[in-house]
């Protein structure tokens, strides 16, 4: 079933190391350490949940303000999509 | 004439057969503490490179192709062109006549620590009363220059290529025969590691400890070749977090004074006198 959200893409390597996530491009060799909000974030974008639900999940979950969580949760997946780490999501463009 | 030398790098051995005219000054002389006697076979641990004059040098980055499945991989650099077809085969190697032997093997070897286990990694590390330091980092970071103002004070491993393996639970860090500005090659000698340093320039000399993650992600930014892709990157991904579990890691800014050993020894040997 294609991917309606956010999804990780297949060739990405990463590892979770106490709560926070360490994740390779192999194209571009770089590393990328996320924090935990961000790890939720990662952990959360296997293609099964819009990027708004996403996002409202990060809102229940971390005890933040949530426009800015939302703000920011936005800019992350902005540079997850410009850095090739995640696939477009079905019906983007 | 072939050349047929046996190496031991990290305690992995290296059989070098190279085709070409004449012997490599490299592989003769400058490696020639990690020499070993051989036994007379090409099997796994051997690298076989084919000299060939109409060899097309490339122009663009290196190709890597890992299926760690099987432990095939192809390297694609500027000047020779690397694949196994399995793993426990020889590496075989097409290369231009001029193509320098030390960047081959560093990516032989550096493929072969992984698939075992080890990381080959951009780094000085030296030993002092019995413990290994490795402090890594990328060009510019301060390797040689840190290895040019301790040189005196400790045993150098190595001015720019480190190798770590384990040896049952116990983190080892080993000399290469792949030098850096200092030319020096220490011959084979190794280490408990009880350190790892992050290396960097910065105005005053300063420690910060650095988590298990973020230590991961620093290591794997220093590791030689390939984060590309597969099985190959999951296993380099959790070698060098079971690295960082393993020892103090630690962000290390220095100026390039003769102090800064001083500052080393109080964060990594305690109350170790300064002179």
């Amino acid at each position: 079933m294609p991917a309606t959200g956010p999804c990780r893409r297949p060739e990405i390597a990463w590892r979770v190391i106490d709560g926070e996530a360490i994740v390779v491009n192999p194209r571009s060799g770089l590393v990328y350490p996320f924090n935990p909000v961000a790890t939720r974030c990662w952990e959360l974008a296997d293609g099964s949940r819009s990027e708004e639900a996403i996002i409202d999940t990060i809102v229940e979950e971390f005890d933040a303000p949530a426009e800015q969580v939302r703000q920011d949760m936005r800019g992350f997946f902005q540079m997850l999509h410009e850095k090739g780490l995640i696939q477009p999501t079905q019906g983007s463009s | 004439m072939q050349t047929r030398v046996s190496l031991a790098i990290a305690d992995l051995p290296v059989t070098v057969l190279d085709d070409a005219p004449e012997p490599s000054e490299w592989l003769t002389e400058r490696c020639k503490a990690f020499h070993r006697a051989t036994p007379d076979r090409a099997d796994g641990s051997a690298i076989a490179i084919h000299r060939d004059a109409s060899f097309t040098l490339a122009l663009d980055e290196t190709v890597v192709d890992l299926s760690h499945e099987s432990g095939a991989f192809s390297v694609r650099g500027v000047d020779f062109h690397m694949q196994r077809r399995r793993c426990g085969l020889p590496i075989e190697v097409t290369a231009h006549p001029e193509a320098g032997l030390a960047g081959i093997l560093r990516w032989a070897v550096g493929l072969r620590l992984i698939e075992t286990g080890g990381l080959l990694v951009h780094g000085m590390a030296y030993v002092f009363d019995g413990s290994g330091v490795l402090a890594a980092g990328p060009s510019g970071r301060g390797k040689s220059t840190l290895s040019r103002l301790i040189r005196e004070r400790v045993h150098l491993l190595t001015d720019e290529t480190a190798a770590v393996r384990f040896v049952g639970e116990a983190p080892v860090v080993y000399s290469t025969p792949f030098a850096g500005e200092l030319g020096l090659v220490s011959g084979p000698a190794s280490a408990m590691l009880e350190s790892l340093l992050f290396l960097s320039h910065a105005p005053e000399h300063c420690f910060e400890k650095v988590g298990a993650a973020d230590a991961t992600a620093k290591l794997l930014g220093c590791v030689f070749a390939p984060l590309a892709g597969g099985a190959w990157l999951d296993t380099c991904l959790a070698t060098a977090e079971r690295v960082a579990r393993s020892v103090p890691t630690y962000a290390f800014g220095f100026r390039p004074e003769p102090d800064v050993w001083e500052k080393l020894s109080d964060a990594c040997h305690r109350a170790v006198p300064s002179s």
